[in-house]
């Protein structure tokens, strides 16, 4: 899913295009196609770059956090499946090599796209910089002393809660609210240094209304409260009372894995090395001891998940506390191969259009999984070939 | 009918839909785009006898854009040896016949047409050049033969840009059977589509501020009527049974929504529209951006009009 407002995929993209158009007319307007804009905070006498990114950071958290806290999305999928896992010294240098970037170009990548499309040449010589350094660094990753460079450190997907051993449900409200104080800290801070450093303005640059920190301290504490009283007050994932466990047969896996795979979590519960060999498309590989580390409890609910064992299997105690739906794939993987891998017998002439119908799927299925194509059905007998009571001519021109 | 309808045990009963490749949509942009040019030059002689030096020249590109894209027809077709018999006969039934004989016309209009309209200096220049393989009698002859029926020359020059414009779309549209292209509106949308990528062009080069504000006008004129002639395409298909319902359905949530929308719409005719109503606006000053987007814009509109009408 691109943005979770929309669940098409394709009109995701048109929103991200459109979004994409309004982002880089707003950067344009604001000034933030000037190089000298840009390294202003790094001399410290205009420092609007920093607070507009910082504005943008504290606002996408914010709305995150409330949002998945009030079951609307899931910080934990977005953040485990679109964010970077951490590693913690190559990020360091990463950025560093970012930040040196940034000063001697005068752009950051965003910046210098926009400055591109204005017409500046350095915006131009910046974005072909950046395409060549992306080229040899694809180059270069996987090579093996920089390989081990680039994967040292590794922490998985690790969060500022986890760091700071916060309990997991409060975590991330606390984690929110300490961010957005701390930006609002960073504000004040950054509105004194142009203060400071106000002799050395850009005399270009246009004036900026000079905003009291008073309104970013009122504003950053009432968007704080509002996370921690959401995340905090409503209840999430608290429905393990209502389990209810449904039988799923596998026409009905096959057609939802096919038209809706994005509705379900499939979870082969066989042991990894049959798992390995052949599996459900889109399934994942974990073998039933392996269960607990999932931690379904805390799991979010969207999607109904569907445990495929050898054979029939009763629920596994590791799925108790799951919020969402749960099915068990009748007669586990064994119906599945005999549904979805081997090959279905044709239907007989004059079959019903139902049957036909369930032909064509469980061919096409099979055709698609296995990579065979169906032999084609035999003929149909020849009707009465030695009766000798041919008829004649039709009539008419046959002669 | 088990074999046909179920089994498809044979490649050769599902036909091959996708005949059409890369070679199409770039001689659909190409000679679009000179038909705009032939349009917006004559268009321009018309308005004002002073011009800036690159506008004159600029009436080349359309011959050139033409050759460009006639040499990517030529590759498409099947029996190369055999594009002469194009020229045997003129059936007024095909499309094809219509366009091999619409492209001849295009060469000697558009040719004379921008050898008429050079000033004096750079004819003798262009008439030196031809000399150079032996056509500087033909290329004299022509430019005085063009500024002696310069006003006929100018709405020869229209009328040529028009027709080639309008077939681009016409080659698609004769094509009842794909449900896609099955619009009249198809020739219409490749004609303005043409002006607007011509003027886009035009912008791109070092042409006066007056100039600049004629074709930056002209492109939005096309531009609006291209997403008006759009939106009727896609009114007219989705309400025209369940095969233009379906094709249809290909922009509207299907396969080429997003490239569609997002290439097309946005980022070729609404983007670019804003831009230069903006640089107007706030008289800034024209950037390389607008006509850039229209240009490619433009282009996808041919590339996933000819690849979705064979999905």
């Amino acid at each position: 899913m691109i943005f979770p407002i929309f669940p098409s995929h394709e009109l995701g993209l048109v929103f991200a295009v459109v979004s994409g158009f309004g982002f880089g007319f707003v950067l344009e307007r604001a000034g933030f196609g000037r190089a000298q804009k840009l390294v202003g905070q790094f001399y410290g006498y205009d420092m609007s770059v920093f607070k507009v990114m910082f504005t943008a950071v504290v606002t996408a958290m914010l709305v995150i956090v409330v949002a998945s806290g009030v079951g609307l999305t899931d910080f934990r999928l977005i953040a485990d499946h679109a964010t970077s896992a951490t590693f913690v010294v190559p990020f360091l240098v990463g950025g560093m090599l970012v930040g040196m970037g940034f000063v001697m170009s005068g752009y950051c990548p965003g910046t210098s796209y926009v400055a591109m499309a204005s017409g500046k040449v350095d915006g131009l010589v910046t974005v072909l910089g950046t395409i060549v350094g992306q080229v040899i660094w694809a180059e270069v990753e996987g090579r093996p002393g920089f390989a081990r460079f680039h994967n040292s450190t590794a922490l998985g997907s690790f969060y500022l809660w986890e760091l700071l051993h916060l309990p997991d449900r409060a975590g991330p409200a606390i984690v929110a609210v300490a961010v957005v104080l701390m930006a609002v800290g960073c504000f004040i801070g950054a509105e004194k240094l142009e203060r400071l450093f106000a002799s050395k303005a850009d005399p270009l640059a246009t004036a900026i209304p000079g905003g009291r920190p008073r309104r970013f301290v009122v504003a950053g504490l009432v968007s704080a409260a509002l996370a921690g009283v959401a995340m905090l007050a409503l209840p999430t994932g608290s429905r393990a009372g209502t389990l209810e466990v449904a039988a799923i047969s596998p026409a009905d896996l096959a057609r939802r894995v096919f038209d809706a795979p994005w509705s379900l979590r499939v979870l082969d519960l066989r042991p990894l090395a049959e798992c390995a060999a052949k599996r459900v498309p889109g399934s994942e590989c974990i073998p039933v001891d392996d269960l607990p580390k999932l931690r379904l409890a805390e799991a979010n609910a969207a999607r109904e998940i569907v445990f495929v064992g050898a054979e029939d299997l009763a629920l596994p105690p590791a799925a108790a506390g799951y919020p969402g739906k749960l099915a068990i794939l009748k007669g586990g993987w064994k119906a599945w191969e005999a549904y979805a891998l081997t090959q279905p017998a044709p239907p007989a002439p004059g079959a019903a259009l139902a049957e036909v119908e369930d032909y064509r799927f469980r061919a096409g299925i099979q055709s698609a999984l296995t990579g065979m194509k169906a032999a084609p059905p035999a003929p149909p007998p020849a009707a009465s070939s030695g009766g000798g009571t041919k008829k004649a001519g039709g009539g008419g021109c046959s002669g | 009918m088990n074999e046909l309808d179920v089994a498809r045990h044979s490649h050769l009963i599902d036909p091959s839909l996708h005949v059409w490749t890369w070679e199409i949509p770039v001689y659909l942009f190409l000679g679009g785009m000179a038909a705009g040019l032939m349009i917006l030059t004559a268009a321009l002689w018309m308005r004002n006898e002073r011009r800036s030096p690159a506008a004159r020249w600029l009436a080349f590109a359309a011959p050139l854009l033409v050759s460009v894209g006639m040499a990517a027809l030529f590759l498409d077709l099947g029996f190369k040896l055999h594009v002469w018999r194009f020229y045997l006969a003129f059936r007024w039934t095909s499309p094809m016949s219509w366009g091999a004989w619409i492209l001849v016309l295009v060469y000697p209009v558009s040719l004379v047409m921008a050898l008429a309209g050079l000033d004096d200096a750079q004819a003798d220049r262009a008439i030196a050049l031809c000399a150079r393989v032996g056509l500087g009698g033909l290329a004299r002859a022509a430019r005085a033969f063009g500024l002696a029926h310069a006003s006929a020359l100018r709405w020869a020059s229209i009328g040529a840009g028009a027709a080639l414009g309008i077939y681009t779309g016409v080659l698609l549209s004769t094509l009842g059977a794909r449900a896609l292209w099955s619009s009249a509106l198809l020739g219409p949308l490749f004609l303005v589509s043409g002006i607007s990528t011509g003027a886009a062009l035009l912008l791109l080069f070092r042409v006066t501020e007056e100039e600049r504000h004629l074709f930056s006008v002209w492109d939005r004129f096309a531009i609006g009527i291209e997403l008006l002639i759009m939106l009727l395409f896609l009114v007219g298909l989705s309400t025209n049974g369940a095969a233009g319902r379906a094709a249809a359905g290909l922009f509207l949530g299907g396969p080429y929504t997003a490239p569609f929308w997002t290439l097309v719409v946005i980022s070729g005719v609404a983007v670019p529209f804003l831009l230069e109503t903006l640089e107007v606006r706030l008289k800034l000053r024209m950037a390389l951006a607008a006509p850039l987007l229209v240009l490619a814009g433009g282009f996808a509109l041919r590339w996933i009009m000819v690849a979705a009408g064979q999905a």
